[in-house]
């Protein structure tokens, strides 16, 4: 098990530390880095500056060094926007993202497990006919036209939430609703197929035969087991309830990190792009290990490999 | 055994006139035709038959556990202690399941949870059924580990079913059974996937415990001999009906029904062969194994050495993890050997070049075990029969393909309109009739049987073995026979290699072996193997 | 003889798949409208007589389901005048195309990778995964963003971001089918028989592992088509004056308190062509499962 664990958190590092080297690499060789970093009217001159201040006329392997160099003293470069070091700016907008993911998360999971295992239970029963036109019809729908036409039926119209910003409860719910519906549609799927699976297994016919009352059958013998194909898919959702935040904390103005890497972008302020694409590197590499902590848990056949 | 003369000469469960069927794609079918059966206490109840003859359906329907649909009860009752548990609500019916009839799975890996410790599994029984506490019930189900011969249970207890072996996870099986001491075990193929000397070893346990608890057994098997070991009394069923029932002792000395006697002839190891006169002397091998290792994490075989010689039948036998079947893969150069030469015709085939390895190839084939897994289910039939030709592009004329391909149908016993039929169409026994065409395609000098009978019901296992035998006189080949069952290798060898652990304990001819073996193991290997003779005589 | 045979049995194929559509309303409806879907991209804008697509101002932000006007407006007109319909169908080809070249380029290379890196295993196949666990570990949109944001977001960068983003699904898929695969009988079987490696792979296991790859990737056309509106939303998508539904839901939002229906029809489209692929992978998933194909036959077997 902690073999396993360690192969999996050396892996990561090795993830982040290839992705880390291919996004310098795209900035240095895609042209001019003070294309990156400047305003694009910025003059020759003050390009010319820049460039030498920073560097940017040094062989790559030389700019390489110094770029590993900074990493390790915790250094990820100036936001030239804010004036400030971009990886302050990153660890303010990281906790605003995180709450809402988690949330939206706890939702997700809690909702697709009890509609999952419902539907399961009587394949192509009528719950299950509703519940699969319903999750495929959340699992398909585009998050940012849900989003405005949201605030068109309830900000706009019924004015019964507020547009955008943050602030109690009212700013949580649409930013929260948006960012569950394609997440729960697609839970809703793996826990259905996973607990069909689970409650056709042999084992499940073991505990009927010992006279174990439906209930416990369902939420005991085979819930366990049909967790575990969920929780791997939860895992990959931690990545797209990332893409989903960028689009909800766009729109509702949140200042999470999605929100300040595509300003960011629009800014030009690459500091603070690459200084943001670390950190949410290490979170996701964090949420993974806790899913293979939590996998572990469950299955003993793993914790014994 | 002896028939215990039951105190009370009560049933404990009578069956009566049960009909079930099945609404499947092609219609509804019965899988049960009115069958009527009573156990007593203390008696042991074998249902015989092949697979789909409806013996585990019977079983699912005393435990209430058939799936319905596609299942469908249409008739009959099932007393127990008078009371027809037919009619009982669900959870009237819960009551009594585990606790006055318990059952014991065949795959035991997938029939336990595998989440779950077995400690807890076991336990589970009182805190359903009686309400104990959890420390309560654990102890209990400690003590009940003890009874079934678990080494050091406390500990175990805590273990899950993965870090169980085979022989081991039956017992905790039985355990679970036991727990609320039934008056019914009913034990569905409780030793199929075992090793012979754990077969005799988990048939004792239950013989012991029936007797000591004085319960009434159903043992449902598709082997006599399993039968004969154990059991009082027996019905056979074929296609959902009873068309034999009686006495074992008496049944089996003069069975009444075609069916019935049909497959006690196919109990193989009957065969009485006139010794072949193979004086080795007079041929040079065409295969020398000289001293091979393979070397995994384990050793999975070690310092193995034998000869093939031509037109003989060499069979190997051993248990699970003998090695049997690395000695196999080495051979046809699937895996490489950690040491050791295997010389063909003289040449050394870990030496081969391309051109070499490739006519090695052609005159080396393999039959699987698996019917259902050796052959590519998005062929059809002349593609897979056709492909080695494609592959040994100079062996035959494109031209020529479909009516060779017709050929070798016809001498495996099958029509030669089979051909754009694809494996999913066929029985396992079928399939492994093309699996057996396919090694035939290039005349080749040897034929690997990788355990090529152990998946199949014993009455298509004969067929199966005489097919073999026809076919090695017609075209004069050489057969390693690797099987875990000794009977069969009896029938079909000539002379036989006998593995444990990576090596081999002894060799000889097959009715030497057999009938005076000379290692303790070889000895013990024939002791635990079930047989009608024993009863008989 | 054979040939007549074989014709009867492509006959009860076709019989049967389509007896299975029937037997799945939902999946049959959205075949239907996929198809059409299809036929709009490829045929669409050049049936569109170029007076629908023209400024017209008297029309600005016209709206729908009114009859007053050609049934080209129905929809209602943009702020430019331009016929809602109009820009609708030209805007099916491009979203059709990119998610379509996409997918098609992503599944290709993503399978043969996959099949590569697990039937050789080793070294390399270990350095493929890894490089699909970089791409896999960052949330493709962000990805796809910075990397657009690098090069110029024109429609041939577009195709290739989304179609490197979605690789690793089928490198991993594949790779997971090719080690079970790998070890089945029948590989063996063919290897005892001195097939090639070139001969395992495309003849014994490539031919399996197809089915699960159709699925996902139709399941995938849904996705890239979310993402790539997601980033016409952003704005490093597609750019003016081509055209994609995403890109007509960006443009919409500025006007969504007096013209709602500029990013509503938009965004119902991509939803119903996404929901029908959803429903479609869902119908393929248990056609192609043996284990599940029965409660499809089941049915149909009775109602005949």
């Amino acid at each position: 098990m902690k073999q396993y664990l360690s192969k999996r958190i050396f892996s990561s590092i090795l993830a982040i530390t290839g992705l880390f080297v291919m996004v310098f690499f795209l900035a240095r060789l895609t042209g001019d880095p003070g294309h990156l970093y400047l305003p694009i009217d910025a003059p020759l001159e003050v390009r010319k500056e820049f460039s030498e201040k920073h560097g940017f006329n040094d062989p790559i392997y030389l700019q390489f060094g110094k770029f590993l160099g900074d990493l390790t003293d915790g250094n990820l470069g100036y936001s030239l926007r804010k004036e400030r070091p971009a990886i302050d700016i990153v660890l303010e907008a990281i906790p605003v993202t995180l709450s809402l993911a988690a949330v939206a998360m706890s939702i997700a999971l809690l909702g697709a497990i009890i509609i999952g295992s419902l539907a399961a239970y009587s394949p192509n029963g009528i719950f299950d006919r509703i519940s699969r036109v319903v999750s495929l019809t959340a699992a398909s729908a585009p998050d940012f036209w849900v989003a405005i036409t949201a605030i068109l039926i309830f900000s706009v119209s019924l004015g019964w939430l507020p547009t955008s910003g943050i602030g109690g409860v009212p700013y949580w719910i649409m930013p929260i609703g948006i960012l569950v519906i394609r997440p729960l549609g697609l839970l809703v799927q793996v826990v259905r197929g996973s607990m069909i699976t689970a409650l056709s297994s042999d084992f499940v016919k073991t505990a009927r035969a010992k006279g174990v009352k439906e209930n416990i059958v369902i939420f005991k013998h085979a819930l366990r087991n049909g967790l575990l194909p969920v929780i791997t898919v939860a895992g990959d959702q931690a990545a797209a309830i990332a893409n989903g935040a960028v689009i909800v904390e766009t729109i509702f103005g949140w200042p999470g990190i999605g929100k300040l890497m595509i300003d960011s972008i629009m800014q030009r302020d690459f500091a603070v792009v690459q200084a943001s694409i670390l950190v949410t590197a290490i979170v996701i590499l964090f949420i993974n290990i806790i899913i293979d902590i939590a996998y572990a848990v469950l299955d003993p056949r793993i914790r014994h490999k | 055994m002896v028939t215990k003369v039951s105190d009370a000469n009560k049933s404990l469960l009578k069956v009566n006139n049960l009909s079930v069927s099945f609404d499947t794609a092609e219609g509804s079918f019965d899988a049960v035709r009115a069958v009527n059966f009573d156990l007593k206490k203390g008696e042991t109840l074998a249902i015989i038959g092949e697979s789909g003859s409806g013996k585990s359906v019977t079983a699912s329907v005393i435990m209430g556990i058939l799936t319905c649909p596609p299942g469908r009860i249409k008739s009959g009752e099932v007393l127990l202690n008078d009371l027809d548990i037919l009619k009982l609500s669900d959870s009237d019916r819960r009551k009594l399941m585990g606790s006055k009839v318990a059952i014991i799975f065949q795959d035991t890996l997938s029939h336990l949870n595998p989440v779950f410790s077995v400690g807890s599994q076991i336990a589970e029984c009182f805190e359903v059924h009686k309400n104990l506490s959890k420390k309560e019930s654990w102890n209990r189900a400690v003590k009940l580990l003890e009874r079934v011969s678990i080494p050091n249970p406390s500990k175990r207890a805590k273990d899950f079913p993965h870090q169980f072996s085979g022989g081991q996870r039956q017992r905790v099986m039985i355990a679970m059974a036991l727990a609320l001491e039934p008056d019914i075990i009913i034990a569905d193929e409780p030793t199929t996937a075992l090793d012979v000397t754990i077969q005799a070893k988990i048939l004792e346990l239950l013989g012991e415990l029936r007797d000591e608890r004085n319960m009434g057994l159903i043992l449902i098997t598709h082997d006599l001999a399993v039968a004969a070991e154990i059991s009082d009394k027996l019905i056979v069923l074929n296609e959902g009906k009873i068309v034999e029932k009686g006495i074992t002792r008496d049944v089996f000395i003069n069975p009444n029904h075609t069916y019935t006697k049909q497959l006690m002839d196919s109990i193989p190891g009957k065969i009485t062969k006139n010794k072949k006169k193979t004086s080795k002397k007079i041929f040079k091998p065409i295969l020398q194994i000289k001293n091979i290792s393979k070397f995994y994490d384990t050793i999975a075989c070690d310092d193995v050495s034998f000869n093939l010689y031509p037109n003989e039948v060499l069979g190997i036998v051993g248990e699970s993890g003998s090695g049997k079947t690395t000695v196999s893969n080495l051979i046809l150069r699937l895996s490489s050997p950690s040491n050791g030469k295997i010389l063909y015709h003289g040449k050394n085939i870990l030496n081969f070049n391309k051109k070499d390895l490739l006519n090695f190839r052609r005159k080396v084939q393999v039959v699987f075990q698996d019917p259902y897994a050796s052959l590519n289910p998005t062929m059809n039939i002349y593609e897979i029969i056709s492909e080695p030709w494609v592959i040994h592009s100079d062996f035959l004329d494109k031209k020529l393909y479909k009516s060779k391909v017709s050929d070798l149908l016809i001498s495996v016993g099958l029509h030669p309109d089979d051909a754009i039929k694809f494996p999913h169409q066929f029985s396992g026994g079928q399939r492994q009739r093309i699996a057996i065409a396919r090694a035939l395609a290039l005349n080749p000098e040897i034929i690997i049987c990788d355990e090529a009978v152990s998946a199949l019901d014993v009455s298509i296992q004969a067929q199966i073995i005489k097919l073999l035998l026809n076919l090695r006189n017609k075209f004069s080949l050489s057969y390693i026979f690797i099987a875990h069952d000794l009977p069969v290798v009896k029938d079909l060898a000539d002379r036989v290699i006998v593995m444990k652990s990576g090596k081999i304990i002894e060799q000889g001819l097959v009715n030497d072996v057999f009938n005076s073996p000379k290692e303790k193991y070889t000895k013990d290997l024939l002791k635990a193997s079930p047989s009608i003779e024993n009863l008989i005589n | 003889m054979q040939l007549i045979l074989e014709k009867n049995n492509f006959i009860n194929k076709f019989k049967k798949i389509f007896s299975m559509f029937m037997n799945d309303k939902l999946a049959l409806i959205s075949i239907i409208f996929l198809t059409l879907m299809v036929l709009l991209a490829f045929f669409g804008p050049s049936l569109i007589s170029e007076s629908y697509t023209k400024m017209n101002l008297r029309l600005r932000n016209l709206e729908p389901f009114s009859f007053d006007h050609h049934f080209m407006y129905f929809f209602g007109a943009d702020a430019l005048g331009r016929s809602m319909i109009a820009r609708l169908i030209l805007a099916t080809q491009n979203t059709m195309f990119i998610a379509g070249t996409a997918v098609i380029l992503s599944m290709t290379l993503g399978g043969m990778l996959g099949l590569i890196s697990g039937y050789y295993g080793g070294r390399v196949g270990n350095l493929i995964m890894r490089a699909a666990d970089i791409i896999m570990s960052f949330p493709s949109l962000l990805l796809a963003v910075i990397v657009l944001y690098m090069f110029d977001p024109g429609l041939l960068n577009l195709v290739i971001v989304l179609a490197f983003t979605r690789m690793p699904i089928y490198m991993r898929t594949a790779r997971a089918e090719v080690l079970e695969i790998r070890e089945r009988l029948f590989v063996s079987a063919a290897i005892s028989m001195g097939a090639s490696n070139l001969r395992i792979i495309f003849k014994h296991i490539a031919p399996l592992t197809i089915p699960t790859l159709i699925t996902i990737a139709t399941l995938d056309f849904a996705f890239v088509m979310l993402g790539e509106s997601a980033l016409s939303f952003l704005g490093v998508g597609i750019q003016p004056p081509e055209v994609t539904w995403g890109l007509m839901v960006a443009q919409g939002r500025n006007y969504l308190q007096i013209a709602w229906w500029l990013a509503f029809f938009p965004g119902l489209i991509i939803m119903l062509v996404a929901l029908s692929l959803n429903l479609l992978s869902s119908w393929l998933r248990i056609v192609l499962d043996p284990r599940q194909r029965w409660r499809l036959e089941n049915i149909g077997d009775k109602s005949e």
